[in-house]
């Protein structure tokens, strides 16, 4: 029994590592995905040194009259209130790539997890999480932020910009109702999986639930996330500009991606394309993250000659 | 047996789709063949539809907004006045700051001889108007009140047992203008006055009581056509002359004795007076279809029929929400007429580009909503913000300083602010009355702040704030930059006011603000409320004033305090007896000159202390077809239908 | 199976009384009710010319707020016709203690009481079916037209991943959730739309209308609802003002769920067994249309059946950029003029739907993967 027990384990444990390797050889062998990463550090690069690259200051608002086109001073024109375009979006990823990417990975790892969970226990335990979900997605969003906005007006991060403490509230918010899709994505999926045959092999070894859990459910169970995340990252752009109305949104004049779209409405008419710049922004950010997805999981596939 | 049971499920859910999408066209009464039989005529493909003789003129107006009710004693909505001018025509118009009758034959004033001023004797038991309370008391043995007396100063008296005192009652008398009627042929008589007045005062109907209880003592009907309306003895109104003019309501109908008689209860509820209320006036209402649009026919029994009102022969109110579609639908020619309810101030750059190109032609004029900056110079005790702690160099609270009140004032291009945010619509104000307004005191009696940065920061320095660190922002010197919070409720609007202000105030005068901005929650009442709990430091937000100037908003007995439950306007805290002296004589007058004369004694009081900076008069937009002709926006009249009548299609 | 549909019908209504008592507990004690409205209303007329405390006490019976949150939830599930038996007339409201008639029964006896606001004194119930067609035939051609058209994209960019026809589809799916709903709206309408759409001015193509349900009086001239002669009101009408939002809604969805399609079947094409039927000499179309796309369907069912909430609840802003009157655009504007009836009426309606959306996937679930059992 001992003996058959170490060797398992030793087998585990040389293939795990070998394994990272070969993922991560694979991985860099997918080309596009490549690419992808290179423009998501290069977006991130962006936020982080804005206030170097930005060649104006976004909050300035100059002389040139609102919504003029581009010139060579401006080279994506001014917006509404004469600012410089170019450098509002630039300073708008700050905040716009913090709050997706940390709400869709956040909201999507304890989807996953709790989903995991429900799908492979079943009985009880999956009654009271389904019906919690069920609880959650029946509950009206809009009064309950306005409810509790007062409440969440007051929170602040000492030692942080006021921007930036709102941003942290606003990802709370985003992710306490962000959980349930993946969760019952990933449930689907393990109710499936559980009675496949590897599983009940795994078992058979006697593998313990959370080890199955971990090692099979939820990387069989990735795909459907993959996508839900990568669709969630405009998604969540959008939707913080939305929570400003309701009055704790991060308050102009900080630019945020959203915002940005949000103000063009007017002006569609004459200048449909000023949506263009936050939106092809949204649109690189969230295309590159699909890619990377794609190239992780061909690259866990052993059985796909890359 | 798998794809058995697969198909089984999607054949399922296939057939329930279809017979969703079945039910629904089915449900409307679409009347399949019938309408394109009728049609038919029309139907072959002539480009050039031939000129039909009578072809019926038929308007539509698209509103931003779909009225909740018609129901007269229900909220008093802008949406809700639009349609009823076309079902009533008003009681009376209010434009270019005057009133002009229409159900009336006149205006009650004292020189036509419609109102009268009796001094009337008074004692123990008699309901009088007590000005202190602004409430309607019943005089008891022992207390002292102030009675208004017709000619000269009122009159303080301590009421005794037996005594009699004179005080002045107002009675005007309104005659209904000849051929009135109801839709229904029945003729408009005051026993639908009176119902009408009964309804409103009963306490079934959730209204502001005060017009019932405190203004009214009674009203009397005098014949079929004519009514006297008692003022409260000892009330008095500079807009007497129409203060007593009450709309009718069917009696025939719902009245005792009607062909359908209801309670005030039962009225508030009821699916016809909500919605397909009797009209009199030019049109009648045909069709609600709930969410989409009202269809009112032009009303035969009108009395103004025979001089051919109205022009047309429909009018449909289409309700648009979205102000990128109403325009659409303007361009298209799918609307004829686009309300002063939809945001246009923010798409004037794409009306004016269509205005060029022939498709429509907007109206702008300055309203009586005025968007303003309110200083909080009376925080409540629990306040921490910059408005209680910053302090000028004498010790004092700056917000309560009026030199830092008008170095903001200085430090402001409100024209600027004008032409960014509201595309030059808006039209700068300097007090809380329009400058084209008739009891506007006029530009050389009162202080004007015109944009001077240098004279603000000269102020601002006597105040004890330079900027000693050189970081472009006023502090001080021990530290304390200047820099509070700037809190408004949140819209397109505002956002931009906001961010402009700041920049201004930032670039001009080294002055910090931070922008907040709230919901709904924002006018809450106090002591929780924000700006009536007197607990923010520099607000903004917007009056919207009748015709008579609203010197009564900064009044000491408006500051909302515990007193009177933080339901008062003063939210600035405002405090001064000259200028409470003025507005409440103003507010009371009965003669012109006098109420004048204290309007502009008024204005001048609050333009020196500035408590609350005008930014603007808010415009009123309205846009038309080109096709359209007689449609004449008021800077007064509330409503762009006052004249419904005179509307008509040129083609 | 039975007793686990017993069990879980139990536990669904639990959800869904519990759901809706938080529903309107909430919405009753969010800041700025109707009451507070009035009071905000008031201000800045003659001092105390607008509402008395005493005004809005009676406007609070009026509308049965006086009652506080727990009677005010009793009421609206029970209806308030009982209380006086109770001997407590006092948590009646004002009319239905003056008319019994008008006393409202409750949910449980399908009275979902009247609208406050949106259409002062009208039955709840009404409110909601003169938006419910609009939103049903938005809704049902939008999510059929896209199942029909998501699948295939997805199995086919699965199929031949990496192809570039994928890369298109890939394409397109990140540009339709990068650009917000509003701006394919109305780029559509100044595209399609009315008679300065570039289709009319410079083709010389019919237009589309920008917006509506139906007309209101003959269509104009160059339209395609005035070459095709067609009526105000009539269902040609409708369908042919529903192409534009049908369009914008469906493009959204497709684009979605041809990510999840796309994404499992790619999942399914690596299983072994798959391998085996082809190594076996099955047809390619065989291999996956029997025996991949079955177990390829999971996710998907999970993201469709929570469609059903939604078929119901509308699209709110494809909605209001069509100006398409339906339920999305209803409740948006209840919630705003604190019109809790009905608000509450389409909350309670949705909780229903999610739990019976929830339900049916698991009962799919067990279909396409017999193997799933629920006891």
């Amino acid at each position: 029994m001992a003996v058959v027990e170490l060797q398992r384990e030793t087998l585990l444990t040389v293939k795990e590592e070998s394994q990272f390797v070969v993922v991560m050889r694979r991985f860099l062998r997918h080309r596009l995905a490549i690419l992808a990463l290179i423009v998501i550090a290069v977006f991130i690069f962006i936020a982080v040194f804005a206030h170097v690259i930005a060649p104006y200051d976004p909050y300035k608002q100059n002389l040139a009259p609102s919504y003029s086109g581009p010139s060579p001073e401006h080279i994506l024109g001014v917006d509404e209130l004469g600012r410089d375009i170019f450098s509002r979006l630039i300073y708008a990823a700050r905040l716009s790539l913090f709050v997706t990417l940390v709400v869709n990975f956040t909201s999507e790892t304890i989807g996953m997890f709790i989903g995991a969970i429900s799908g492979y226990f079943r009985g009880w335990v999956d009654s009271v999480i389904q019906r919690t979900v069920e609880f959650m997605l029946t509950l009206p969003t809009l009064p309950l932020l306005l409810f509790f906005s007062s409440l969440l007006r007051g929170i602040t991060v000492p030692g942080l910009p006021d921007e930036w403490s709102k941003a942290i509230v606003i990802s709370g918010v985003l992710i306490a109702f962000g959980w349930m899709g993946s969760t019952r994505l990933v449930r689907g999926m393990v109710l499936s999986l559980r009675e496949q045959e590897f599983a009940q092999a795994a078992r058979a070894l006697g593998m313990g639930d959370w080890g199955i859990i971990v090692r099979h459910m939820i990387p069989n169970s990735l795909a459907p996330v993959i996508v839900n995340l990568t669709l969630g990252l405009g998604t969540v752009i959008v939707l913080e500009a939305a929570l400003s109305f309701l009055g704790f949104g991060i308050t102009p004049p900080v630019p945020t991606w959203g915002n940005m779209l949000q103000n063009v409405q007017e002006r569609m008419w004459q200048q449909p394309w000023l949506a263009f710049y936050p939106g092809l922004c949204i649109f690189l950010v969230s295309i590159s993250f699909n890619y990377v997805g794609d190239g992780l999981r061909d690259a866990l596939d052993p059985r796909l000659k890359l | 047996m798998f794809k058995n049971r697969l198909l089984t499920v999607l054949g399922l859910l296939v057939v329930a789709t279809m017979i969703l999408a079945a039910c629904g066209p089915a449900a409307t009464p679409a009347e399949p063949g019938e309408p394109e039989a009728t049609e038919s005529p029309e139907v072959p493909a002539t480009p050039e539809p031939t000129e039909a003789p009578a072809e019926p003129k038929v308007m539509v107006a698209c509103l931003a907004q779909e009225p909740k009710t018609l129901y007269l004693y229900s909220e008093s909505a802008l949406v809700k006045t639009f349609v009823l001018d076309a079902l009533y025509d008003g009681t009376f118009d209010s434009r270019s700051y005057d009133y002009q009758p229409v159900l009336y034959t006149d205006l009650a004033t004292f020189e036509n001889g419609g109102s009268v001023k009796n001094t009337i004797e008074v004692g123990v038991g008699d309901v009088v108007y007590d000005p202190a309370q602004d409430a309607a008391v019943t005089l008891e043995a022992g207390m002292t009140i102030s009675l208004n007396q017709a000619e000269g100063d009122p009159l303080e008296v301590t009421v005794e047992e037996g005594k009699k005192y004179p005080v002045v009652q107002i009675v005007s008398t309104f005659t209904l203008v000849d051929g009135v009627t109801w839709e229904d042929g029945t003729p408009v008589t005051t026993a639908d006055i009176e119902f009408s007045y009964n309804v409103g005062a009963s306490p079934d109907t959730p209204v502001s009581k005060y017009f019932y209880t405190t203004q009214t003592q009674k009203i009397e009907v005098v014949d079929e056509k004519t009514y006297k309306y008692y003022f409260m003895p000892g009330f008095t109104s500079g807009t007497y002359f129409v203060d007593g003019m009450i709309t009718p309501l069917p009696n025939h109908v719902y009245g005792e004795g009607g062909s359908r008689p209801l309670t005030p209860a039962e009225m508030l509820n009821d699916e016809e007076v909500n919605r397909d209320p009797l009209a009199f006036g030019p049109f009648k209402l045909v069709e609600w279809v709930a969410g989409d649009h009202i269809t009112l026919e032009k009303n035969p029994t009108y009395w103004r029929a025979s001089e051919g009102l109205p022009h047309l022969d429909q009018l449909i109110y289409r309700f648009i929400p979205d102000t990128n579609q109403l325009i659409a639908q303007l361009a298209s020619g799918e609307c004829d007429l686009g309300t002063q309810d939809a945001a246009f101030e923010g798409s004037l750059p794409l009306i004016r580009q269509f205005e060029a190109e022939g498709l429509m032609i907007p109206q702008v004029v300055a309203g009586t909503v005025f968007e303003h900056l309110d200083f909080n110079t009376l925080p409540v005790e629990s306040y921490q913000g910059a408005a209680a702690t910053l302090k000028a160099s004498d010790g004092e609270r700056l917000f309560a300083k009026k030199e830092f009140r008008q170095a903001i004032a200085y430090c402001l291009d409100r024209q600027a602010i004008v032409d960014q945010a509201t595309n030059g619509a808006a039209l700068v104000q300097h007090t809380y009355t329009a400058s084209d307004h008739p009891l506007y005191a006029g530009d050389e009696n009162i202080t004007i702040y015109e944009f001077n940065p240098d004279k603000g920061k000269e102020l601002l320095a006597s105040l004890g704030w330079t900027d000693t660190d050189g970081d472009g922002i006023l502090d001080d010197g021990k530290g304390t930059k200047l820099s509070f919070i700037h809190s408004t409720r949140t819209n397109p609007l505002r956002e931009k006011v906001t961010q402009i202000v700041q920049a201004q105030l930032k670039d001009n005068c080294g002055i910090e603000t931070k922008i907040e901005l709230y919901g709904g929650e924002y006018f809450a009442d106090g002591p929780d409320g924000l700006v009536f709990g007197r607990q923010y430091d520099m607000g903004e937000f917007a009056w919207l004033t009748g015709v008579e100037p609203p010197c009564n908003l900064y009044i000491t007995t408006q500051i909302p305090n515990e007193v009177n439950g933080w339901g008062a306007s003063n939210n600035v805290g405002f405090s001064n007896p000259e200028f409470d002296a003025a507005c409440n004589a103003a507010l009371q007058a009965l003669d012109e000159e006098t109420k004048a004369a204290q309007h502009a004694l008024a204005q001048k009081i609050f333009t020196e202390y500035l408590p609350s900076l005008p930014l603007f008069a808010r415009a009123k937009i309205l846009v038309t077809r080109p096709e359209v002709v007689g449609v004449i926006m008021d800077p007064t009249a509330n409503s762009e239908f006052w004249n419904v009548e005179n509307f008509d299609i040129t083609r | 199976m039975t007793n686990y549909l017993i069990r879980r019908f139990f536990q669904m209504s639990l959800v869904v009384i519990v759901a809706s008592m938080a529903i309107y507990f909430l919405l009753y004690l969010a800041p700025g009710g109707p009451l507070d409205e009035l009071r905000v209303a008031s201000r800045g007329g003659r001092p105390n010319q607008g509402f008395t405390e005493a005004d809005i006490q009676r406007i609070a019976e009026y509308l049965g707020l006086h009652r506080g949150p727990f009677w005010g939830y009793i009421a609206w599930l029970t209806g308030e016709d009982w209380l006086d038996d109770i001997g407590r007339a006092d948590l009646q409201t004002s009319t239905c203690r003056a008319v019994p008639q008008t006393c409202s029964l409750g949910v449980l006896r399908g009275d979902f009481g009247v609208s406050w606001q949106v259409a002062r004194g009208q039955p709840v119930s009404e409110v909601l079916l003169s938006r419910l067609r609009n939103t049903l035939i938005l809704m049902v051609s939008a999510t059929v037209i896209s199942l029909a058209v998501a699948i295939p994209i997805g199995i086919y960019s699965a199929v031949h991943q990496y192809s570039r026809l994928d890369y298109v589809f890939t394409t397109f799916t990140f540009f339709g959730t990068a650009m917000p709903v509003f701006w394919f709206g109305l780029m559509m309408i100044i595209l399609f739309g009315g008679n300065q759409s570039p289709i009319y001015k410079v083709l010389g193509l019919p237009y589309l209308p920008t917006g509506n349900v139906t007309l209101v009086r003959p269509p104009l001239p160059g339209s395609l609802e005035a070459l095709l002669g067609i009526s105000p009101g009539s269902w040609q009408d409708i369908a042919i003002h529903a192409i534009l939002p049908t369009t914008v809604l469906s493009l959204l969805y497709m684009a979605g769920w041809s990510r999840f399609m796309r994404s499992s079947m790619l999942e399914v094409l690596r299983q072994d067994y798959i391998r085996v039927a082809r190594a076996k000499g099955l047809r390619e179309r065989v291999v996956i249309y029997k025996h991949a796309l079955r177990n390829a369907l999971i996710p998907l069912i999970t993201i469709v059946v929570f469609q059903i909430p939604g078929i119901f609840g509308g699209a709110t802003i494809t909605e209001t950029v069509f100006n398409w009157p339906g339920m999305g655009f209803l409740y948006v504007y209840a919630l705003g003029a604190n019109d809790y009836p009905v608000a509450m009426a389409f909350l309670f309606i949705s909780a229903i739907l999610v739990v019976i959306a929830s339900l049916l996937g698991d009962i799919l679930y067990t279909v396409v993967d017999p193997r799933i059992r629920f006891s």
